[in-house]
């Protein structure tokens, strides 16, 4: 994958995120996170095809009681 | 009836036990002995416990007469993957940075609960690092050995298949039972997310992990899943459970046939052993309804990414630390990946989980659908050396290659089980996915125990003696 910012984030703001997330990366490895990360970001833009108008699902309601505590957990 | 490991099953090797064919201890004696023929070569076990397994089966002996009723799983040997903590043992998950861990001090419940029934454990098998992939080296396929069995609960799939043990316990995050199960030509039950306990299992990604049991045939899948799922007064009853719909093969079930997707760019051996199982669940009456699913790109999406991010924050030491270099390269790019990925995108893939979960569940509803059946995954074992698939439309990797079609259950949460199907040109296994609503594990099993039944693929067995 070139560096394009089109299609995904380039080198550069791969250093600037993991700055933010105090990673340390050799310079080497970063073409391939790169390429990996927006591959993910492809993943991700994929998600919004869905979002759009989606109505709530009734399929796993969250459930406000508490949860069952045995006994040795609760020491 | 005789004890042969290269064909028996657990259901066999207990009618065998109480039938007084043969002991635990014979059983036992003759899986070890099996392992230490078989594992210089395939690498299944990253431990094998000899003294335990053979102290334990004697024990089973003299408490048999007693105990039988209340243990169900009496003597079997059980092998469980490197994730789960089974006390006294370490859990290494295939790490380099676990190398040096503490025993655990108790067993995870799910490995409890196949102890308390009867389980003899054999040995720890060998996992994709973390459960974070679907190559499980240094572990081969019993059906070939230069090639990989899949993943990550490779090693579980590749000691059913060859014998050295008669289940076994895997996870499935992503695929991590039904790949290597399809691949090793044995059969994997992932059942409905969330029903299994996870306590004592390393997590991967919790929001998708899911324990579950990989056998040679659906009743024994079926009998561990009952004890796994602590349903044990149930297992009395497989015969008549799973023999479905007052004995009418499969008349009435309405079995629903992606149009799409599940059957775009897999391997033609695949695709015609996919088309040739179809046309057998119509022989045994099944009615095939063919649907679209148009969301399932978009789950896929779904469970990728919140596997990622996920398995970044719960390794979050690990990308940090000196340790970091002791990870695979492969783990710890999907690590670091995942802890890249910002919040908004996690929070928008389980907003996204709850829309394709919405979508299947309309497409169950609109017509009626007992079950789906789709490919378990969309081609056979790659070569180990080689580890890219071919495709009608070009090469893939090995992962985006073996989890396409088996990540959109992880995100809707369905049970799912791999049946064998047949096999491709070079007699390698392929698998049939039978995938049920929610809690219908026993809907799956049904159908898949009626094809099963049906086709007899289930006794053709790795060529241990061959190979290995």
């Amino acid at each position: 994958m070139t560096d394009s910012p089109e299609r995904g984030i380039t080198t550069d703001q791969l250093r600037g995120m993991l700055r933010v997330v105090n990673l340390t990366i050799a310079e080497e490895r970063l073409p391939l996170l790169r390429d990996e990360f927006n591959a993910q970001l492809g993943f991700a833009r994929l998600l919004e095809t869905v979002l759009d108008g989606a109505a709530e699902s009734s399929f796993d309601p969250f459930d406000p009681t508490f949860p069952k505590v045995e006994l040795e957990d609760a020491r | 009836m005789t004890l042969d490991l290269a064909t028996i099953t657990l259901r066999q090797a207990l009618d065998g036990i109480d039938s007084k064919a043969f002991s635990v201890f014979e059983l036992t004696r003759e899986t070890l002995l099996r392992a230490r023929a078989t594992e210089p070569e395939l690498h299944a076990y990253v431990e094998v416990f000899e003294e335990l397994a053979l102290k334990t089966a004697l024990y089973m002996d003299r408490a048999r007469p007693r105990f039988r009723q209340r243990m169900p799983l009496t003597g079997m040997p059980i092998a469980v993957k490197d994730i789960f903590d089974l006390a006294g043992k370490p859990t290494k998950c295939g790490s380099r940075t676990r190398e040096h861990v503490d025993v655990a001090v108790r067993d995870a419940e799910t490995v409890h609960r196949l102890r308390r029934d009867g389980a003899n454990f054999i040995g720890k098998t060998v996992t994709q690092e973390f459960a974070a992939g679907v190559v499980s080296a240094p572990c081969r396929n019993p059906w070939d050995l230069d090639r990989i069995p899949g993943g990550s609960s490779g090693g579980s799939a590749a000691a059913v298949a060859i014998g050295t043990c008669l289940g076994a316990l895997g996870s499935d995050t992503g695929g991590s039972i039904r790949i290597p199960a399809a691949l090793t030509g044995t059969v994997g039950l992932k059942p409905t997310y969330g029903r299994l306990p996870l306590k004592g299992v390393y997590p991967l990604a919790p929001a998708l992990d899911t324990p579950g049991p990989i056998a040679r045939a659906v009743a024994d899948a079926w009998l561990l899943y009952l004890v796994l799922a602590n349903r044990t007064a149930e297992v009395h009853q497989i015969d008549e459970v799973l023999v479905p719909y007052g004995g009418k093969g499969l008349e009435g079930v309405r079995i629903g046939v992606p149009a799409t997707f599940f059957t775009e760019n897999i391997q033609p051996d695949v695709e015609a052993a996919y088309h040739a199982a179809l046309k057998v669940l119509v022989s045994l009456g099944a009615e095939l309804i063919e649907v679209e699913w148009a969301e399932a790109p978009v789950a896929r999406a779904v469970a990728a990414v919140i596997n990622r991010i996920e398995s970044g924050a719960i390794h979050h030491d690990h990308i940090r630390q000196e340790e970091a270099d002791l990870l695979r390269p492969e783990t710890r790019i999907r690590f670091e990946v995942g802890a890249l990925l910002p919040s908004d995108v996690y929070l928008r893939a389980r907003m996204a989980r709850e829309a394709v979960r919405a979508s299947i569940a309309k497409v169950y509803a609109r017509h009626e659908l007992d079950v789906l059946a789709v490919p378990s995954i969309a081609a056979v074992a790659p070569r180990a050396d080689h580890l890219q698939v071919a495709f009608p439309e070009g090469e893939e990797g090995v992962g985006t290659a073996l989890t396409r079609l088996t990540m959109p259950w992880n995100a809707t949460g369905q049970p799912v089980i791999s049946v064998p199907c047949g096999f491709d040109r070079d007699e390698l296994p392929i698998g049939l996915a039978i995938v049920g609503k929610p809690d219908d594990e026993l809907g799956i099993c049904r159908v898949a125990q009626q094809y099963e039944a049906a086709t007899q693929w289930f006794q053709l067995h790795a060529r241990s003696e061959a190979t290995v």
